[in-house]
């Protein structure tokens, strides 16, 4: 099962919100979308369930076009939230549950289940304005799991939340993912992306710039080495070398960039001529690194 | 009060039906089998569900029960009071000074009978006394050795009250009897010239109305224009607040515009139906119980008919608040909006009250009762005068329903545009455009 975004276009006057913009969220795994604000992750979320009209372009899900009945199988987080203030929790929880499809009695067991899951089983009587911040979060998490969607689609799901309120987002979305539902979330925490995602996309301006596994895209581009030398202060050892530039160096680490040509062993053998080896690493690029390159 | 009954089993039955057509299925769950499923197991329509939220939702707020009491309260007042009222009829308090004959006291008695007013009559030694006592407001009349009256404060011409009516009545009549007795009538026969027996009037039709009609047609004015704005006014809040915190993102994504749409309208308007229902049957109950002629003769029809053009009313405007409250999302831009649509409201409430004082209908009474936008006002009041007859009643009804089904494509077409478009307050005219583009489903 796939969700997939298709050619999608969309322009608010002179604004093109989105550009053409393509990709696939395997179901099974925690999918990340990243860009800048305004890049047109918040539209092409809201186009998923048919609250933004197009111009061209279509968002499917396996393979064909998403209608009322498919988005009664989604589970949507809006950006801004949306929950009625004054109604209590649990009432309006069934309510949204029911509104997806499932009876009375899915309802009250799933409103249960997912607040006892979320810690504020207490609350249910509660109105939801009379809840903390972080804890109307949880509730409006819970309002786009209550029906056991098939596809969860969050935008900004993390923003407003503790730690401990990420930790429990992070293992709900893992174990969901497990349960082989499509999770696809955005978020402007790079750090936190790159610990829960197998996969990103990264759209900036309404276009795709990266799209990939997580681990791939922080492989990818040129190899860096970080490698310290007793002895050594400055890199010394390393300058001159064909190919080989130092990008930094810090408390007798050496950070060095490599061109494709240069073998790491020979490099290795030289570093060891300078001085006993005290470390010598291939370091990945921070997601956050991906992140600024393909934005820029 | 059958129709009463019928029209709200009507919508009973049409929320039925609704419920049973719409009715979606479980999402994975092994569909119906020919067993009925168990109640708690039972998946509820999606229409249904928002209408049962928004009867929920009103009938638990506090502001909604104490309202419902502050005017089922009114609303018995309005019905006892003048029951009460009538029973503790004043009492006349007449002076008399100097020389009076008996048939001058009887004709005091006699005026007063005729106003349903009892009279006392009290003598005095002297005019400066009784006028004292007139200052004091002891006494009501002054009579002067039968010769001329004298009064607290001066009448004018157009003074109904019962001390003027009387008044009136009593200096007419003794000047009739000074004049007979000038001419030489003895006295023994002015007494039988004073009280003629009076001629028979016989009718070839029955009065139009009676002066309970005149009441029933005066307070289901007043409920039809309160509870309209009340309930014209909770849709578009609902509205509003739906759009403004979001909620109708959520909801789209499980439900089409126009079913949540038809939901708050069906939802809203049950619990007005049932609130104006309690009203008219507290009233009539309590009319009956203290014996007001609220409930004799065919008063009681007027108010029935009154309630169904309150539905119909209901079921015209809902449409236009619900409509409108999509174009805006902030409360403070809720006035500009609503005004538009209160203006008809308002003229058709003001325009019936000409109707009411009226012995004809006017001819922009006679159109108006036939415009949907008026009708629920002009029309219960020209038939509970009697200035209409069954079968007009009958086709203004249909004429509003028939525009109920334009207004409510038209409100569906207006909130399927601009419920989704935020930022700013949406123009009326840029929904309107032809290329505007709907929502998708």
């Amino acid at each position: 099962m796939s969700l997939e975004f298709v050619g999608l276009r969309r322009r608010y006057g002179e604004v093109l919100a989105l550009d053409d913009l393509s990709f696939t969220v395997p179901s099974g795994q925690v999918f990340g979308f990243l860009g800048p604000n305004g890049a047109g992750k918040t539209t092409a979320m809201r186009a998923v369930f048919g609250l933004v009209d197009l111009d061209a372009g279509a968002v499917r899900w396996e393979g064909a076009a998403i209608g009322l009945a498919e988005r009664r199988r989604f589970g949507y987080m809006p950006e801004e939230r949306g929950l009625y203030p004054g109604m209590q929790i649990q009432r309006q929880l069934e309510y949204i549950c029911e509104l997806h499809g499932r009876s009375v009695n899915d309802a009250r067991r799933a409103t249960t289940h997912w607040l006892e899951r979320l810690g504020i089983p207490e609350r249910a009587p509660d109105k939801l304005e009379s809840l903390s911040l972080g804890n109307q979060q949880r509730v409006q998490l819970a309002a786009a799991l209550i029906h056991a969607p098939e596809l969860l689609v969050l935008d900004e799901p993390f923003a407003g939340l503790d730690p401990v309120g990420i930790d429990e987002v992070t293992a709900i979305l893992a174990e969901q993912a497990r349960e082989g539902r499509g999770v696809l979330f955005s978020s402007h925490q790079l750090d936190l992306v790159e610990d829960i995602c197998e996969s990103v996309v990264i759209i900036d301006k309404g276009r795709l710039v990266v799209a990939g596994i997580l681990d791939e895209l922080e492989r990818m581009g040129s190899r860096r080495l970080v490698v310290k030398v007793e002895g050594d202060r400055d890199g010394a050892w390393a300058r001159g070398i064909p190919g080989v530039t130092i990008s930094r160096t810090e408390a007798g680490e050496s950070r060095l960039v490599l061109d494709d040509g240069v073998d790491s062993q020979a490099l290795l053998a030289t570093a060891m001529a300078a001085g006993p080896v005290l470390r010598f690493d291939f370091e990945r690029r921070r997601l956050s690194e991906v992140f600024r390159e393909a934005v820029r | 009060m059958t129709a009463g009954l019928i029209a709200l089993a009507a919508v009973l039955l049409g929320i039925r039906i609704w419920r049973h057509r719409y009715a979606h299925k479980t999402v994975g769950a092994p569909s119906e089998g020919p067993e009925r499923p168990e109640r708690e197991g039972r998946v509820r329509g999606d229409i249904e569900l928002i209408a049962r939220r928004e009867v929920h939702e009103r009938v638990s707020t506090r502001v909604f029960r104490i309202g419902t009491i502050i005017v089922l309260l009114g609303v018995a007042a309005a019905v006892v009071v003048p029951v009460i009222h009538k029973g503790q009829t004043p009492i006349g308090h007449v002076a008399v000074v100097g020389r009076t004959s008996v048939l001058v006291r009887a004709t005091l008695h006699a005026a007063g009978e005729e106003l349903a007013v009892p009279v006392r009559i009290t003598d005095y030694r002297s005019l400066a006394a009784a006028d004292r006592a007139l200052e004091a407001g002891r006494i009501d009349l002054v009579v002067v050795d039968s010769s001329f009256l004298v009064v607290k404060q001066g009448f004018t011409a157009t003074d109904t009250s019962s001390l003027a009516l009387y008044t009136e009545s009593v200096s007419r009549s003794l000047g009739v009897e000074l004049a007979l007795e000038k001419a030489g009538i003895p006295a023994s026969h002015i007494g039988a010239l004073m009280s003629p027996a009076p001629l028979a009037i016989t009718s070839l039709k029955p009065a139009r109305h009676t002066s309970a009609n005149l009441l029933t047609a005066l307070y289901a004015l007043i409920l039809t224009y309160v509870l309209l704005t009340q309930y014209g006014t909770w849709l578009l809040m609902g509205v509003v607040e739906e759009k403004s915190n979001r909620v109708v993102e959520v909801l789209l994504s499980a439900v089409s515009p126009l079913r949540l749409l038809v939901g708050k309208v069906i939802g809203i308007g049950l619990v007005a139906l049932a609130q104006a229902a309690t009203i008219v049957a507290v009233a009539l109950a309590l009319a009956a119980a203290v014996g007001s002629n609220l409930v004799k003769g065919t008063a009681p029809v007027p108010v029935v008919v009154g309630l169904v053009w309150l539905v119909l009313g209901y079921a015209f405007y809902c449409w236009l608040y619900a409509g409108i409250g999509s174009l805006v999302e902030r409360q403070e831009q809720v006035q500009s909006v609503a005004f538009p649509v209160q203006l008809p409201l308002l003229f058709g409430y003001i325009i019936s009250f000409t109707a009411l004082g009226a012995s004809s209908p006017s001819l922009l009474n006679q159109v108006l009762a036939y415009l949907p936008p008026t009708a629920p006002f002009v029309m219960p009041v020209l038939f509970a005068l009697g200035q209409v007859a069954w079968w007009q009643v009958v086709v203004s009804g249909l004429i509003t329903a028939a525009s109920t089904v334009g207004m409510a494509r038209l409100a569906g077409t207006i909130y399927g545009r601009a419920i989704l478009r935020t930022g700013r307050r949406v123009k009326l005219k840029e929904v309107l455009r032809r290329q505007a583009r709907p929502l998708a489903a």
